[in-house]
């Protein structure tokens, strides 16, 4: 890992680098695609920081903005699509290097998984080749020996039985939990100091999910990775995550630490979440399930108000007239854009519950 | 429209065949698995290899009582797609028999008690197939984008045993609609202009046009929103009340399994685990297979598994099942699991486990 980049920045107004300090910090981040419809807006300012060795968790439905989020960190977004704001890798802001820059950090710093492992190989490709490859774009100068034995230890690290044997399998030999484990492998294959995991257990069957959310926990505090787990399962972020952010339409609607988020849900939004999902145990001859009204807003028809307003229980019509701000204390409305940086104003290590809705958070 | 076989029931030859277990048409189950079994040509083809087979389902029995909800259980590769489609004919089976006993009301139209659901009795198999609606998992996929949301409703009438007068058919209709909470408004529309969730409830209305007794749901929900989840689960325990529904409820989600089911049966590898009231398995999953699903339900709280379960080898279809299925990964695995399969057994009242150590 070398943290070599010099720290000025144009137009920040970041400490200096703080080898404790956050990695990845994102600041008022908007992401708008542009297409036949009209322009479709599906970030519309998220802050997030993740702290080193913690697990961030991202939930959100489709939709949400959760995925895209994880693409503009990465920088993975096309030349056509604007986004704007500040992503800030180890306090420099990605979205004002050259491309060549950010394909260095790529790996190095920050690294992603997908969720489908069997799309993300190439299938004419064996495993020792795919290693090889991966070393080879930030050290073009490793033997091929060396890579193998790195791929190898790589790939105990990550519990893969019979690590040499696999070298030579294809991707379609092997299973997707076993596809899953060498795609972290891979990921963690140039030491970066991030790893953001997009939906990384969707496609597989559950009790392979629960392995490959153990290793990732594991890797997380041996590696002392900041780990950036993205879901449309509560139960699962909750099982993994330290702290939790709520997505919705494009915006951030409740963020917090896990045990709090689950304990008292601030945002209706996270509420009715936990309320409409059967919880271990229940019956439906006992317990009826809360019935969210309505469906997931369409993005390309982005409301002024708060995006949830439609399907809240608590709805009045003061919702529909502007976004809230996310802040701790309710009743803060705020228009548009000018409530970016809410969320960073609060200090870096004491991570306050902030929620966004003009009501109180409903205390039981 | 009646088929010319309803007006002789003697030609239902199904009628006048089953023996001992099948006799029992006097208890409460409404249609009755006996050692199913469906074993696919692995690739067919004039230069194929021969011999290698999947065993997708193998020796399945069960029964679904009238009136429950059934919970099925299992991983991708269980068998619990294939056994749903096996029970509506989509797909034959190998061997072993499946068995419908419908209620008073079909026996009135002069149908036999109890007859064997086989391609090989088409004029019955259309009888069942009404009774016994399929509700698919993705319901972009299983809805015509061309045809209107009220001729997808109505498309079936050609195929029903059952005559509907056109007048008889709107109105029921515009019941099923508002009985999804649709309006009958949206019956002009067109798939596309419908959310997952409000397309997994044309889904359900399709289902109810025809009075269905019973509804085989096959991950109907597993597509759909967290938000819209609830929503959908709901509407199924409503319909199940409103028409005294049958429901075979197949997911791969314990949790929202056992929110739904009365009884639940745990697949794995194409065989029956674990059987047992909903309840008693969340209680206490006995098999071991179970408690390792059992473990693996992501929950807040719960702390995770360092090393869940063994990474040994999964299980393979395609070679000629000897033993348990779960033996590659069971922590309890002796010599004897990989030589001979264990048959279901009852442990407890009503609790019945396919495990040799398991008492």
């Amino acid at each position: 890992m070398d943290n070599k980049e010099s720290v000025s920045r144009p137009g920040s107004s970041v400490p200096a680098l703080d080898p404790d300090g956050p990695p990845l910090v994102v600041r008022g981040l908007s992401v708008t695609f542009s297409t036949s419809g009209g322009p479709l807006k599906a970030v519309r300012g998220v802050d997030l920081t993740v702290e080193r060795g913690e697990c961030l968790g991202v939930v959100g439905e489709s939709g949400s903005g959760k995925s895209v989020t994880a693409a503009a960190a990465m920088g993975l977004l096309g030349r056509d699509v604007v986004v704007e704001g500040e992503i800030l890798l180890n306090g420099r802001n990605l979205l004002s290097m050259e491309r060549e820059e950010v394909r260095s950090l790529r790996g190095r710093v920050i690294s992603m998984i997908f969720q489908e492992p069997g799309r993300s190989f190439d299938p004419i490709y064996n495993m020792g080749k795919t290693f090889e490859e991966t070393f080879r774009a930030k050290n073009p100068s490793i033997s091929r020996d060396e890579a193998r034995s790195r791929a190898v230890q790589l790939l105990r690290e990550v519990h893969v039985p019979q690590a040499e044997e696999r070298l030579s399998s294809f991707p379609h030999q092997l299973s997707g939990g076993l596809l899953q484990r060498v795609m972290i492998a891979l990921a963690l294959a140039n030491d970066p100091e991030i790893l953001i995991a997009d939906e990384p257990t969707t496609a597989l069957d559950v009790t392979i999910q629960a392995q490959i959310v153990g290793l990732l926990a594991e890797l997380q505090k041996k590696r002392r990775l900041s780990l950036i787990f993205i879901t449309h399962d509560l139960g699962l972020v909750g099982q993994i995550a330290d702290r939790i952010q709520v997505m919705y339409a494009g915006l951030v609607l409740e963020t917090g630490e896990a045990a709090e988020v689950f304990r008292r849900p601030l945002s209706p939004y996270t509420r009715s979440l936990l309320l409409a999902l059967p919880t271990w145990g229940s019956h439906h001859s006992r317990n009826s399930l809360f019935t969210i009204k309505g469906s997931v807003p369409d993005p390309t028809h982005a409301e002024p108000g708060c995006p949830f307003a439609p399907r809240c229980y608590l709805a009045v019509d003061d919702c529909a007239r502007a976004v809230p701000a996310l802040s701790s204390d309710a009743r803060s409305v705020v228009t548009g854009e000018a409530e970016v940086g809410a969320a960073g104003s609060t200090g870096a290590k004491a991570f306050p519950s902030l929620y966004r809705c003009i009501f109180p958070g409903v205390k039981e | 429209m009646s088929p010319s076989a309803a007006d002789h029931p003697s030609t239902f030859r199904g009628a006048s065949q089953p023996t001992g277990d099948l006799q029992r048409a006097s208890d409460d189950a409404l249609i009755r698995l006996r050692d199913v079994t469906k074993v696919f040509n692995l690739e067919a083809g004039l230069f194929a290899s021969a011999g290698r087979h999947v065993w997708a389902v193998n020796g399945v029995s069960l029964d679904i009582r009238r009136g429950e909800t059934y919970g099925l259980v299992g991983e991708s590769g269980s068998g619990k797609t294939t056994l749903a489609r096996i029970i509506v004919q989509l797909v034959a089976h190998s061997s072993g028999s499946i068995t419908y006993a419908p209620g008073r009301e079909r026996i009135a139209d002069g149908l036999p008690e109890l007859w064997e659901i086989s391609r090989a009795q088409p004029a019955l198999l259309r009888y069942f197939r009404s009774d016994v609606k399929y509700v698919f998992q993705d319901p972009a996929a299983s809805l015509d984008p061309r045809m209107s949301i009220y001729r997808i409703l109505t498309a079936g009438v050609r195929y029903s045993p059952r005559a509907m007068s056109r007048e008889q058919l709107a109105g029921r209709v515009v019941e099923v609609m508002e009985a999804v909470g649709l309006r009958e408004g949206d019956l002009a529309r067109r798939p596309s202009e419908f959310s997952g969730g409000q397309r997994q409830r044309i889904s359900l209305a399709r289902a109810l046009v025809y009075e269905p007794v019973a509804l085989i749901c096959d991950e109907v929900v597993s597509a759909l929103d967290v938000s819209i989840q609830g929503q959908i689960l709901n509407l199924l325990v409503d319909l199940k009340r409103r028409f005294n529904l049958t429901i075979l409820f197949i997911a791969h989600d314990l949790t929202v399994v056992s929110y739904m089911a009365d009884r639940i049966g745990v697949l794995y590898g194409g065989s029956l685990m674990e059987e047992a009231p909903s309840a008693n398995l969340v209680a206490r999953p006995l098999h071991p297979y179970s408690q390792l699903l059992y473990n693996s339900v992501p929950r807040w709280g719960k702390p995770l598994p360092a090393r869940n379960g063994s990474l040994g080898s999964p299980f393979s279809a395609t070679s000629t099942p000897v033993g348990c299925p779960f033996a590659g990964r069971c922590p309890l695995v002796q010599e004897i699991c990989r030589r001979e399969k264990p048959s279901l057994r009852e442990v407890a009242p009503s609790h019945m486990v396919a495990c040799h150590f398991v008492s």
